[in-house]
């Protein structure tokens, strides 16, 4: 042992034990990340802040030191509220709408159907679709003139004129929430699906012969085993619906009269037509505190009913 | 405690047939077992009793009822799957309970029926884990347990052993044969296991490519084999099977082995010259000075056996010895079946030829 053992030990080098190596090759393995989030994150989002001090224009980026004036500004703008309810109302329907058609086509599509492979690649497309693509085609569909749902409207005399789907107030929001529920959902569904198929299908046997009926089956397997991935839908769907806004400023720009204005389209109006870029930079901070909030509450809660359950 | 009629039962899955003409009755009280190779339908069969899957034809009747349009949860079975098919985010008392609870049984009694079942498969102290965090003979007493608590008059066992290690499993056997002692209800057994097919049976189905073979208890199905796949597929080390024909010898009738001098008479039968395969297991095979001269390839000790491989002519058959007797690898030995415990199969059809 005594002749093995000596030619290892001088072998160490630098006097450095196996572990304090093995971390050192860590951290250097960590430093890409590092630097990237730095550079990517940090950097921009400190910028940000410090625009949000200023008084500023967007064309010379130019401006004098204001403190807090532009979040006190804000908090007395009712243009700032109204883009806040909007943008409450907005991701907690298009949640819902993206959420229930999303495990709807999934369990669907789960199901033993011949059609089932083309049926898959079917449901992709909305998401695949550009999203200038897709408005210009719901535009069409939207239409009060000649746009295709009101000719279906009209030849089945559902209503009693054309329907004004984006011009009026709330049909522009309902519309645009509906377009954005179908552009979406199918990131839920392929999600969704995936974890569907990985469900023993004994689960499912058992509880037929336990007694379950078909309804008990979903609520006491088919959804218990989601939850993992429901909960990271939900917090990837609300982050992206918050923050949208290529549909929304293509299908509306935000109107009519300011019905369809959610933050991020406020913060473009603020930064682009009114140059200003300080109350803009307020805005994006506030979004992020929102943001920040909400993955805190979520989180904890999601947190502490899983430990409550594996206890 | 219900009998079970399967009557005629064809499964099958477009074109192909997987279960064929089966008709088993299975008695009250009874543990009978399904034993056969992999694929050979044995699940589809215990999932066609349970209702899970409907026959293509034929009836099943449970106490002479016909059972097809009935729904698993109203047949009152209870199953036991290779997965044990625990629900992994519910608790080990959630999980006993959740039949229980599909069929409106009242909170207080279900607690009572908990704790009863749980004494009995010593489980309590396991109750309020989750049942993805048991090990696998845990998730094994746990099933069993979800099984017995709603009192089911039959039970099915879907190869409930087999991802547990062989001293586990044999413990388990022994334990559910306590539970049929104990219970007294109609058990289906499915196993590919011989072993647990022979200890555990009153009676042994043996299938093979979705047919019934033979029916019979585990000493029938093991002394008089209906065909030569059950003769093999029963029994370790397994059966020796030598080709040979049945001829006239200078007494009557005898088996006569190709390409060897092995003549065993069999004045049972008539000297057809028919084409059979005699078989013998391993501890009817003897030494014996002026048998077939058998030279010895392998010899494997247990320490309480020793199997003797041997080469005759072009094939190797093996020997069952208390002890080897000083038997080395290349010695030659003279082999000859034990009196009167040779079994005959016809060379085609597998079929037993005699008694
Ligand atoms: N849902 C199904 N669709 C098509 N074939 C199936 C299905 N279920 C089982 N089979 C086929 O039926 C045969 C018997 O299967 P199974 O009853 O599971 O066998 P065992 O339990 O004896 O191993 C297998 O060949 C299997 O491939
Ligand atoms: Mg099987």
């Amino acid at each position: 042992m005594p002749a093995l053992a000596a030619p290892m030990a001088g072998r160490r080098r630098g006097g450095w034990s196996l572990a304090a190596r093995n971390a050192a090759f860590g951290y250097v393995l960590m430093l890409p990340s590092i630097l990237f989030f730095l550079v990517l994150i940090a950097y921009p989002l400190l910028q940000t802040f410090w625009i949000s001090l200023h008084r500023m224009s967007t064309l010379t980026r130019q401006g004098e030191f204001v403190g807090l004036a532009n979040y006190r500004a804000l908090l007395e703008s009712a243009d700032f509220w109204g883009a806040f309810g909007q943008s409450l109302v907005w991701t907690v329907c298009c949640l819902a709408l993206q959420m229930g058609l999303g495990i709807g086509f999934a369990l669907v599509l789960n199901a033993r159907l011949t059609f089932r492979p083309a049926a898959r690649a079917l449901v992709l497309f909305p998401y695949l679709l550009s999203t200038v693509v897709a408005v210009l085609v719901w535009q069409w569909l939207f239409n009060d003139m000649y746009g295709y749902l009101n000719y279906l409207i009209e030849e089945y005399g559902l209503s009693d004129g054309p329907v004004n789907w984006l011009g009026q107030s709330p049909n522009a929001m309902i519309s645009t929430i509906l377009v954005a529920g179908w552009k979406h959902f199918p990131f839920v569904t392929i999600a969704v699906l995936a974890r569907l198929q990985g469900i023993p299908p004994a689960l499912y046997d058992a509880a037929r012969i336990d007694g379950a009926s078909a309804w008990s089956r979903f609520w006491d397997i088919t959804l218990p085993q989601l939850r993992p991935v429901l909960a990271m839908v939900i917090i990837l769907r609300t982050i992206w619906d918050f923050k949208e806004f290529d549909l929304i400023f293509m299908m509306t720009g935000g109107g009519p009269r300011s019905s369809t204005e959610t933050l991020p389209l406020l913060i473009y109006k603020e930064v682009f037509p009114k140059l200003s870029m300080g109350s803009g930079a307020a805005i994006a901070m506030v979004m992020l505190v929102i943001m920040v909030a909400f993955f805190w509450v979520y989180a904890g809660q999601y947190d502490r009913e899983e430990r409550a359950r594996s206890r | 405690m219900a009998a079970i009629t399967l009557n005629g039962i064809r499964k099958s899955y477009g074109p192909h047939t997987v279960v064929e003409n089966l008709s088993i009755d299975v008695n009250r009280g009874e543990f009978l077992t399904l034993l056969g190779p992999s694929g050979c339908g044995k699940s589809t069969i215990l999932r066609m009793i349970a209702g899970l899957d409907s026959p293509t034809d034929g009836g099943i009747l449970f106490d002479g009822q016909r059972v097809n349009d009935v729904d698993p949860a109203r047949r009152n079975v209870a199953m036991v799957f290779q997965s044990y098919a625990l629900y992994p985010h519910m608790t080990v008392r959630q999980n006993l309970e959740y039949p229980l609870r599909k069929r409106g049984v009242p909170k207080a009694r279900r607690a009572g029926l908990v704790d009863d079942v749980a004494a009995i498969l010593r489980i309590g102290p396991l109750l309020e884990r989750r049942s993805s965090q048991l090990s696998g003979g845990q998730q094994q007493r746990v099933a069993l347990g979800r099984a017995m608590i709603r009192d089911p008059a039959v039970f099915l066992f879907d190869e409930p052993l087999s991802n547990l290690d062989a001293t586990l499993r044999a413990h388990m056997r022994a334990e559910i044969i306590r539970l049929h002692l104990r219970l007294g209800k109609t058990m289906v057994y499915v196993t590919h296991d011989q072993i647990e097919a022979m200890t555990m049976s009153t009676r042994i189905a043996v299938l093979d490519g979705g047919r019934l073979l033979q029916l019979g208890t585990p000493d029938e199905v093991y002394a008089r084999p209906a065909t030569r796949f059950v003769a093999g597929f029963v029994g370790t080390p397994r059966m020796n099977f030598i080709p040979g024909a049945l001829v006239q010898g200078d007494a009557g009738c005898v088996f006569r082995a190709d390409g060897l001098t092995l003549d065993v008479p069999v004045p049972s039968l008539a000297p057809s010259g028919r084409q059979v395969v005699a078989g013998i297991r391993p501890q009817d095979l003897l030494p014996a000075e002026g048998g077939l001269p058998g030279r010895v390839t392998l010899l494997e000790s247990t320490g309480q056996e020793v199997l003797v491989t041997a080469a005759l002519g072009s094939q190797e058959v093996v020997m069952r010895l208390e002890d080897a007797n000083g038997l080395r690898v290349g010695d030659t030995v003279g082999l000859a079946p034990r009196p009167g415990k040779l079994h005959l199969f016809d060379a085609e059809s597998g079929e037993r030829v005699g008694p």
